[in-house]
């Protein structure tokens, strides 16, 4: 199992694609906000440190659902899922291989957007609370690597890319990682501050802020990673992850 | 692959034991899809050390067969084997290779890096520098697979398929894509391997390659084993002959209708005719009227017997079927 993350990670890293997506915009994102509202304060906290755990989330977000999403639905598509079935790793191993490898996927968005703030943004943290916000946001990434798992077992590659997209977008901006939450309209908070995106942004502010975390979006969290991770097991205990469907017979020439 | 071929013929190829045995089982194998039956009590035997092809037309149930050999859906009834235990138990203790169709490659990773992979997943993997000998990837290990010729990702597959040192190797279509003398080398190997205990299954569409490559071969229809033997049994079998002649102003629809014809291909007044009955067509051919000439007639290969059996014109023993 070990093996077969070691190879994703490899082929992950080495996907220009991704690395411009999950970790060249977020870092360029928070440059270009951190240049334009640099001074401001959005609340108590400084713009700096805001950016710095909204846009390291929007990464770790985008990476947690394409390594599960649009690239699993390919190699659905491909095939190769259906290669790897016919040897002896086993379903559990690929499922929690494909866990693993979403969190690892998370990792060099978090890091390149910390490296922003800490040089352009001269945002001075504790270590040891720059640490906890980094692992935050990888175990607070489960949700979505659920969530692209789900894409990529439900949808085929051609749409699975879109859906993604679009799912980055309402969970970044609806989490209010672009815009606080607090200017939306009061009709749309409530939908709002329940995305896991929102806990999430929430969670890591009072990580750097050095507050307790709050239960009720530790709560929210983990009872999307319940709810989520709940629909994806059921939709890869459902789904045909070789391929077999494809190679059916159509009815009639059988 | 030269070199693997030298290696296995003075028997250092591979450290299992070479004891007879099933590799794979079917028996009254039974599967549904709603209302059509894929399979329909289907049975064969793979025996280890034993190279078997796995022939029918589109839709006479082979991928189901396979799909059900390599443990990717269960059937409906029957008992399935595999080395003496279910099938998914026998590709999950890394005994099982398989060589797919639609095996697709992971884009992005190295040539090397897949061959690491495999090595990795199986237990008793073989080294990379003999996969690399018997596939034939030497100098390709750096290369990604998206960048790979058609040819050259079938051998890739190939040596998936033998990471393991499966004790039964399935090989889907393997020579689509590779050119002639890449698949004689390919069949050697082939052979090495079944020599070595392996029991080996593959389908084909080249049927001069089953002909030439298998000890057995399975014949499918319909969702039922049709036929089963030696290539030549199987030839002899379906009686079947090709009557070839020149034949001024001859139509497909007419010649069709002569008794025994099976099936007719007529380029101007070329006539060639696939017959279960060759000295009744001859005869019906003098009677059709104009005049015959350079006729020939000849035994069939295995392509003419496979277009007999599964046409359902030949006469089918039941003492043929086992």
């Amino acid at each position: 199992m070990l093996a077969y993350v070691r190879f994703e990670v490899v082929r992950v890293l080495r996907n220009v694609r991704f690395l411009v997506f999950t970790v060249v915009v977020p870092a360029l994102l928070y440059l270009l906000f951190d240049g334009i509202y640099g001074d401001g304060r959005v609340g108590e906290v400084a713009v700096g440190v805001y950016l710095l755990v909204a846009m390291a989330a929007y990464g770790a977000i985008g990476a947690a659902l394409s390594v599960n999403g649009s690239a699993l639905a390919t190699e659905r598509a491909s095939g190769w899922l259906r290669q790897l079935r016919v040897t002896p790793l086993s379903d559990r191993a690929w499922l929690v291989a494909r866990l693993a490898l979403a969190l690892v996927a998370v990792a060099p968005g978090v890091l390149a957007v910390s490296l922003c703030a800490a040089v352009v943004g001269h945002v001075g943290l504790d270590p040891a609370r720059w640490l906890a916000l980094g692992g935050l946001l990888l175990l607070g990434s489960l949700p979505f690597a659920f969530l692209g798992m789900l894409v990529g077992l439900l949808l085929d590659a051609q749409s699975a890319q879109p859906a993604q997209v679009l799912l980055l977008m309402l969970l970044s901006f609806g989490g209010g990682l672009f815009f606080p939450v607090s200017v939306f309209p009061s009709g749309i908070r409530p939908i709002a501050e329940s995305l896991p995106s929102y806990h999430l942004l929430v969670l890591g502010q009072e990580v750097v802020a050095g507050r307790p975390l709050s239960l009720d979006q530790l709560a929210g969290l983990a009872g999307s990673i319940v709810l989520l991770g709940a629909l994806a097991l059921v939709a890869w205990r459902r789904t045909d992850r070789a391929g077999a469907r494809e190679a059916r017979p159509e009815p009639g020439s059988a | 692959m030269c070199a693997g071929v030298t290696r296995a013929k003075t028997g250092g190829m591979n450290g299992h034991d070479a004891d007879g045995g099933e590799a794979a089982v079917f028996e009254e194998v039974v599967k549904r899809y709603g209302q059509v039956v894929a399979l329909d009590r289907l049975g064969f035997r793979v025996e280890r050390g034993e190279v078997v092809a796995l022939l029918g037309p589109n839709g006479a149930g082979k991928s189901t067969a396979v799909d059900i050999l390599l443990g990717l859906r269960a059937p409906d009834s029957g008992r399935v084997r595999v080395l003496g235990v279910p099938p998914a138990r026998a590709v999950a203790s890394g005994r099982v290779g398989g060589m797919l169709q639609r095996g697709g490659l992971p884009a992005g990773a190295r040539v090397g890096e897949v061959l690491d992979l495999a090595r990795a997943l199986y237990p008793e993997a073989r080294g990379r520098e003999e996969l690399l000998d018997l596939a034939d990837l030497a100098g390709l290990t750096g290369r990604r697979v998206e960048t790979l010729s058609g040819g050259q990702a079938q051998r890739l597959r190939f040596a998936l398929a033998l990471a393991g040192r499966p004790r039964l190797l399935f090989l889907d279509e393997p020579t689509v894509g590779l050119d002639v003398e890449v698949r004689r080398h390919f069949w050697a190997i082939v052979r090495a391997v079944a020599a070595d205990g392996t029991g080996v299954l593959f389908t084909t569409h080249y049927l001069e390659e089953a002909d030439a490559n298998a000890d057995r071969v399975l014949v499918l229809d319909r969702g039922r084993l049709l036929r089963q033997g030696t290539p030549s049994a199987v030839r002899a079998a379906a009686s079947a002959r090709v009557v070839r002649c020149t034949l001024a102003g001859a139509t497909p629809d007419r010649l069709r209708r002569l008794p025994g014809v099976v099936d007719v291909v007529v380029h101007g007044d070329d006539v060639t005719i696939r017959s279960t009955d060759a000295d009744r067509t001859v005869g019906a051919l003098y009677a059709l009227g104009s005049e015959v000439r350079d006729l020939l007639v000849t035994g069939a290969g295995l392509e003419d017997a496979f277009l007999v059996l599964t046409r359902g014109e030949a006469p089918v023993g039941e003492g043929d079927r086992r």
